[in-house]
């Protein structure tokens, strides 16, 4: 899933500091699971949005109406269709989707001023109860397949493709000693798996044209098109 | 409406009750002060309490375990937001009392 953070409030009542009626969007989605944009998350920041306008603080414009909406996905025109005429009636949208649904509200709504309220992070997994952690950077070559499952180039610091650097530390990275070192890891369970052959093989230069590198990326399947 | 308190069914509501009349004070009743729901918090501060009160158990008094360790996380995060929205954080409180401490709640009521 695509985790983020919701950004801090301070931030976001700069973002919302000349609206006075706002639609405020969550996601069922990514967002939903890592209780960042959820309808919960969207109850709680259209309350606390209130109670800062109540304040009456100089850097803000006094009361604040708060619209709240929380969508099956915000990245399909679909689910934001019904939203149009709540959309016409304020000020300015305030999307708790990641940073995709937010670029998709605000093609789809083309003469509204919408804004994110969170900050998209990473895709990730649930490791336990309120902890998100990276797995994949979305490089376009997937290379799991010789590596036992565990992606160095998100879970080692330096990307390496052939093997740990020197600071491999008693299956710490050398980065902190709170992260495994990815290729200990990645050693580790080709051994248990009786696997080892696959480290001695030689990883030659990626293309990395189809990471981010090859700028916009695109997916296409003509046979549904 | 002066305060408002949610009360662990176990520790809080025994508490609140030998405490007597506190007028402009409404109790509102909660399972385990593990599951205060930070909604209902904004709520009353947006409803225009002036404070708000979590009764719960010592710690190491909670039934469920994790209540009181739950609740301190969830009350320093709200009082974080509060904070963030211009408010005093210090206007949620949370207090550990036992099931007897009818005194000591109207003490901390009463701000003292
Ligand atoms: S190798 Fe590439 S596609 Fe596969 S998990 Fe790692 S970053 Fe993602
Ligand atoms: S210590 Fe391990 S994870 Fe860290 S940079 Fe070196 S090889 Fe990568």
């Amino acid at each position: 899933m695509i985790v983020a953070d919701r950004k801090p409030l301070a931030e976001i009542l700069t973002l919302v500091r000349h609206a006075g009626r706002i639609l405020l969007v969550g996601c069922q989605e990514c967002v939903t699971v890592c209780l960042a944009g959820g309808e919960r998350e969207v109850a709680e920041l259209s309350l606390i949005l209130r109670l800062a306008r109540a304040q009456g603080r100089a850097q803000v414009d006094g009361p604040l109406e708060v619209i709240t909406a929380t969508v099956h996905r915000q990245c399909d025109d679909e689910f934001l269709a019904p939203l149009a005429d709540q959309v016409a009636n304020v000020d300015c949208v305030v999307s708790m989707s990641c940073g995709v649904g937010v670029q998709h509200m605000a093609a789809y709504f083309p003469h509204t001023w919408v804004v994110p309220a969170l900050n998209t992070r990473f895709a990730g997994a649930t490791i336990k109860q309120g902890l998100w952690e990276e797995r994949c950077s979305l490089c376009g070559d997937c290379q799991l397949y010789r590596t036992g499952g565990i992606c160095p180039i998100t879970r080692c610091a330096k990307s390496l493709l052939n093997g740990p650097c020197g600071g491999s530390q008693e299956g710490h990275c050398e980065i902190s000693a709170d992260i495994p070192c990815a290729w200990q890891q990645i050693y580790d369970h080709l051994r248990t798996m009786g696997k080892l052959e696959l480290i001695e093989e030689i990883v030659c230069v990626k293309d990395w044209s189809r990471a981010r590198d090859g700028g916009l990326r695109r997916s296409v399947r003509e046979d549904v098109s | 409406m002066r305060a408002v308190v949610f009360a662990c069914a176990v520790s809080g509501i025994p508490a609140w009750q030998k405490a007597g009349d506190c007028p402009g004070v409404e109790c509102q009743e909660i399972p385990c002060a593990g599951g205060l729901d930070g909604l209902q918090v904004l709520e009353a501060f947006l409803a225009g309490a002036e404070r708000v009160f979590v009764l719960a158990c010592h710690p190491g008094a909670c039934r469920s375990h994790l209540g009181t360790e739950t609740v301190r996380q969830r009350v320093a995060y709200l009082q974080t937001e509060l904070q963030a929205a211009g408010l005093d954080g210090g206007r949620l409180v949370l207090a550990h009392v036992s099931p007897d401490a009818g005194q000591r709640v109207r003490r901390i009521l009463s701000g003292g």
